[in-house]
């Protein structure tokens, strides 16, 4: 695997495309999965005939993505550049871009289209999906300038600026590419969504209407040109992360952890950031006399949430049930995948393009399709999870694979250790701590993508509960299970980032 | 974080850029071009109108009458607004975001009013709400108790009314409820017995690729209720009458016209304010001939398109709304302004 | 030995981490480095010999006790761009080449830039060739030499390295060393160098103090009877070897202590 053959290179992969493709085909010729699976050849035909369609709705949404994620983006490195300018604002700065990134874009559609935002919906859902994992990303690179470079620059009693301009933006760029990389599905999935609460033209248009009026060969052709400009973009980013790699010498230097907050201040930010946030709710809705029927008031959403207290227990209940063990099988699989690839390298090379492709692939876009798979209920909900928190974890588990401490290769090697042995004592014990990252990006993401889920197709928990709120136009109830599924989805963040900070404390040399 | 690479050559990497940046700027600059689109002819008076769908041929109507000019000769300059959430057009128009616009059906608008929204309905574009069922050419649902003990597939807004349906009919739900959200697939894979649908929709699809049906619709059932309710607020009522009465005159032009000539109407649709969405023409001309027995009757015949009868309002749809389970129903004269509809067709 | 003060810490107290788990780096730690003279610290790994030296950068604070620069606080002189410092990890900006890494003193204090002087430390360390070149294009050697040439730029009034040859191999340091002894003879500073290298902090220093293991304190002071000058000769003399046989069993009788 070191010496890359042509073989490995090109041959495999484009096996593995082939593959693919002859499996789609046989798929939906036979409708062996269902009549919502098409055969590849009845794609293509719509690409054809709809070819003028399909190309407007991509630049449309496309130039939604770029332009509402980019602000996002530049939102989030200004957001991260404030935590390293003000260390302090650091903690506070992360969990209300954790709390911002917990509520479902779903809930936030209809008071966007009511407001003067209206024609801005998908830049908003496209700038609102990738400002927190910028925020995240973008504060850690702040944060790995060596320490000695730090010391250098406090002896020579360097300004704050100075200190930003030279040494910690420069070597924050890897991870802004970063960053820019993993933004790219989400922005596209962003502009999607949001042309789905009102945009005249663009591939979620498209999609909602051919879904609509069964026009499979349509929908699977604007899923395929979403994931066309997903990797087109997503190229782009991996160009710029790689020069910016390079140029600025991605080191091996774990972010410094976050300015401590003491204990009474923890508590207190704990509670200080929802209440703020109510508060200035509660403010919107008095000036902006905003109506019921656009939002509702805190107090009458608090009102809901104690009348209805059992219901939203249950279906808190169900949908944490559908989310943890989503994650913790997607992470099985994601694990036993990358265990599976490493020791097996040809499979590597023959899955690479799919490891390119599933990122940009806009999941909730085919929780339709797994339904129409697996089936309308739990275990569709369940699938989507799996789906959602397997990628990154497999990502994340593979490059963990490879990240051994230097030397102890050849130390297992002298001791001629075998394959399992290497992989059992080695590999995986030094994959923990990025592992960990990968549970910790996943954890806050499952509940959103459980609640999508039981939104569209669930028969519980408390995405369905939100949708049957939603529709009867009762906001006090539909905004009671938003906030139940933000608390949730927070909840498992926070408790992800303690288990991570605890363990990966002991694998550090 | 992710992929830590080692350096790799530069001359091949800054070429590659070069690339991507190119076809980047491309993106950008193409989608600039083709931006601006329907910007009205100016002059008029501005309304816009939400609509409770993408923009396809159920809508014709208003197409035509945009296009014909019949709402720029009565000094109206209408901005068509889409949106796939079906649930959300009353809050648009409650919060300002439209002046006018569909609230999909009774209920959906009974539960606006109840939230204390200042709404009022004008007209009705479909006398018989389009809400239905359907099922495989080999069951028949002529009754409600067809329906007992079966799977019903369902999207948001289907499980309230199944309920309802099985209320006005003096029974308690029987019925499993599957969601399966906009695709009736399920019921052709055999994972449910039978498929809320909008019956000129998904059922006119299906037959098109070769997969007849059966529907019938809720009316049939004994569950009497509009649907397509042309909503405004009552304050944008009072201050600009006129305004509303002139749209909706020239609405009914427009309708007339669509309903004279489906097939014109259809090519609007599917050419211009629909293209794109990649409609099929086909599909496009079957809902709008199912639509057109929904929109029409003797009421409409005497009264005109999109009138709203009090007697109806106040008997059969209140008594269904009732047996949903609502307590209080605002007084018809107040929810309801039959004068718009009358002073339109003047 | 000169009069003039230089560097001075006195009776400093220093520990890490909060109250309950502190861990006591330094402990009535004095030690007078005169202006012009080369101190080298010696002692057990986590002797807080690297803590003195970062107390002295103002990179730390202090318990207890007072440290003063050329008779000012560490802060008064960083303010001055009076200090000069090289790390282990030599600390260079990977994206800067080898010219603007060694100008990036005269940044951080904002002063203008003297290409002059920027030039003749190029050549003083040996990297005319270089200027252009990146960090990561340089050997682990040339890297320090970058480093020590950056240390120098502002000549510094004190010269404070940590281990600044540790991380390479023992025929490089041995050539750096010799290269240092010829740099420093050319750039008078107060220095103080920190070293687990016997060898390297007798060849270097006029003086050499001993520090006893966690917390730290001075244990033994040597007087290093070689003038400035020093070739790689002196490595084998007598007097050299002794000096240093003499040191090394300083250290280790503290390790012995350490053990028991």
């Amino acid at each position: 695997m070191r010496t890359q053959t042509l073989g490995g290179r090109w041959l495999l992969p484009a096996l593995g495309v082939t593959v693919l493709l002859v499996l789609w085909q046989v798929v939906g010729a036979g409708q062996l999965l269902g009549r919502s699976i098409p055969p590849l050849t009845e794609v293509i035909g719509a690409l054809g005939s709809r070819g003028d369609v399909i190309w407007r709705a991509t630049l449309a949404t496309g130039q939604r993505a770029l332009l509402g994620g980019l602000a996002g983006f530049a939102l989030g490195v200004l957001l991260a550049s404030v935590t390293a300018w003000l260390p302090r604002s650091t903690a506070p700065v992360l969990r209300s871009a954790v709390l911002i990134n917990a509520i479902p874009v779903v809930a936030v559609g209809p008071v966007l289209m009511s407001l003067s935002t209206r024609p801005f919906i998908p830049e908003i859902f496209a700038g609102l999906s990738v400002l927190f994992s910028t925020v995240l990303a973008v504060s850690d690179g702040l944060r790995t300038a060596s320490p000695s470079s730090e010391a250098l620059f406090s002896v020579y009693g360097a300004r704050r600026s100075t200190r930003f301009r030279l040494l910690l933006f420069p070597s924050a760029l890897p991870m802004v590419a970063d960053a820019l990389r993993l933004a790219v599905p989400a922005a596209l999935l962003g502009a999607i969504l949001g042309e789905w609460f009102g945009a005249d033209r663009g591939l979620g248009v498209v999609m909602v209407s051919a879904m609509r009026n069964v026009q499979y060969g349509l929908l699977w052709a604007a899923a395929l040109a979403a994931i066309v400009v997903s990797v087109v973009f997503y190229a782009i980013a991996t160009a710029l992360e790689r020069a910016a790699s390079a140029r600025f010498a991605r080191g091996t230097q774990a972010p410094s952890p976050v300015a401590a907050l003491r204990r009474g201040e923890n508590a207190l930010l704990g509670l200080a950031i929802p209440v703020a946030l109510v508060l200035l709710w509660q403010i919107w809705v008095w000036v902006g006399h905003v109506p019921q029927i656009v939002a509702p008031q805190p107090a009458g959403v608090g009102r809901a949430l104690v009348t209805d207290f059992v219901p939203y227990l249950e279906a808190a209940a169900l949908t944490t049930v559908s989310a943890l063990g989503g994650l913790v099988s997607g992470a099985i699989v994601g694990i036993g995948l990358a265990v599976l690839v490493s020791v097996v390298p040809w499979l590597y090379s023959m899955l690479s393009p799919l490891a390119l492709i599933i990122p940009t692939v806009p999941i909730v876009v085919f929780i339709p399709i797994i339904g129409g798979l697996l089936g309308y209920g739990m275990q569709t909900v369940f699938a989507s999870c799996v789906l959602m928190a397997f990628f990154p974890i497999y990502v994340l588990a593979l490059s963990g694979l490879r990240s051994r401490p230097p030397g102890a290769d050849d130390v297992f090697a002298v001791h001629g250790a075998g394959r399992w042995q290497r992989l059992i004592r080695l590999s995986l014990p030094s994959s923990v701590p990025t592992l960990l990252l990968a549970v910790r990006i996943s954890a806050a993401n499952c509940f959103l993508i459980a609640i999508s889920a039981e939104w569209l197709m669930g028969q519980g928990g408390l995405g369905r509960l939100f949708s049957e709120r939603r529709v009867v136009l009762d906001n006090d109830g539909s905004w009671a299970a938003v906030i139940v599924a933000v608390a949730l989805s927070v909840a498992a963040y926070v408790i992800a980032a303690a288990a991570e900070r605890r363990v990966s404390a002991r694998w550090q040399s | 974080m992710i992929g830590t690479r080692g350096p790799q050559r530069p001359r091949r990497r800054a070429n590659r850029m070069a690339g991507v940046v190119a076809v980047a700027a491309t993106l950008v600059l193409a989608g600039c071009a083709t931006g601006s689109a329907d910007s009205g002819d100016g002059g008029g008076e501005a309304v816009s109108f939400q609509l409770d769908w993408v923009k396809n041929s159920q809508f014709a109507g208003f197409f035509e009458a945009d296009d014909a000019g019949y709402y720029s000769d009565a000094g109206l300059d209408v901005t068509f607004l889409d949106g796939g959430d079906v649930a959300s057009t009353a809050a648009v128009i409650a919060g300002g975001g439209a002046q006018i616009g569909i609230v999909s059906n009774m209920a959906r608008y009974m539960d606006a009013l109840e939230t204390g929204a200042d709404l009022v309905a004008v007209g009705a574009l479909y006398q018989q709400s389009p809400a239905g069922i359907m099922t495989l050419p080999d069951r028949t649902i002529t009754s409600v108790d067809d329906l007992a003990g079966l799977t019903i597939g369902t999207d948001e807004s289907g499980t309230a009314d199944i309920n309802t349906l099985f209320a006005v009919n003096g029974l308690e739900p029987d019925w499993e409820d599957v969601r399966v959200g906009y695709d009736a697939a399920p019921l052709f894979d055999g994972q449910i017995d039978a498929y809320y649908a909008y019956v000129t929709n998904q059922p006119v699809s299906y037959d098109l690729a070769g997969q007849p049906s059966n529907t019938v619709t809720f009316a049939d059932l004994g569950f009497e209720s509009y649907g397509g309710l042309i909503v405004t607020t009552r304050e944008y009522l009072e201050s600009n009458r006129d305004t509303v009465e002139s749209f909706v005159a020239a609405t009914t032009k427009g309708w007339a016209d669509a309903i004279d000539d489906p097939e014109a109407a259809v090519d609007l649709v599917t050419e211009s304010y629909g293209a794109d969405l990649g409609l099929d023409p086909a599909a496009e001309l079957g809902t709008l001939e199912a639509q057109v027995p929904l929109m029409t009757s003797d009421f409409t015949d005497a009264n005109g398109l999109f009138a709203l009868d009090p007697a109806l309002i106040e008997g059969p749809m209140y008594d269904a709304l009732t047996a949903s389970g609502r307590e209080s129903l605002p007084e018809v004269s107040s929810a309801f302004d039959t004068g718009v509809v009358e002073a339109a067709n003047e | 030995m000169t009069s003039a003060p230089g560097l001075v810490f006195d009776s400093v107290e220093k520990s890490y981490g909060s109250s309950r788990t502190a861990v006591k780096a330094l402990t009535r730690f004095s030690l007078t480095v005169a202006e012009g003279e080369f101190v080298a610290v010696l002692g057990p790994s986590g002797c807080g010999k690297s803590t003195a030296l970062r107390v002295a950068a103002g990179l730390e604070p202090l318990d207890s006790g007072a440290v003063s620069v050329a008779g000012e606080s560490p802060a008064r002189l960083i303010r001055e761009g009076g200090l000069g410092v090289a790390f282990q990890d030599n600390a260079l900006l990977p994206w800067l080449t080898v010219a603007a890494n060694i100008e990036l003193p005269y940044r951080l204090t904002g002063r203008p830039v003297d290409r002059g002087r920027v030039a003749e430390l190029i050549a003083l360390v040996g990297l005319s060739d270089f200027a252009a070149s990146r960090p990561s294009q340089l050997s682990g050697g040339m890297r320090q030499r970058v480093s020590i040439a950056r240390s120098l730029v502002l000549s510094p009034r004190v010269l404070l390295l940590d281990e600044p040859f540790g991380a390479l191999d023992a025929v490089t340091r041995h050539r750096l060393n010799t290269e240092l002894a010829r740099i420093l003879d050319a750039e008078r500073s107060t220095t103080l160098l920190v070293t687990h290298s016997v060898e390297e902090a007798v060849f270097l220093a006029d003086r050499v103090v001993v520090m006893t293991g966690r917390p730290g304190r001075v244990k033994l002071e040597t007087s290093i009877p070689f003038g400035r000058g020093r070739t790689k000769e002196i490595q084998t003399s007598g007097a050299f070897l002794a000096i240093v046989a003499e040191l090394t069993a300083a250290l280790d009788a503290d390790d012995a202590d350490v053990a028991a």
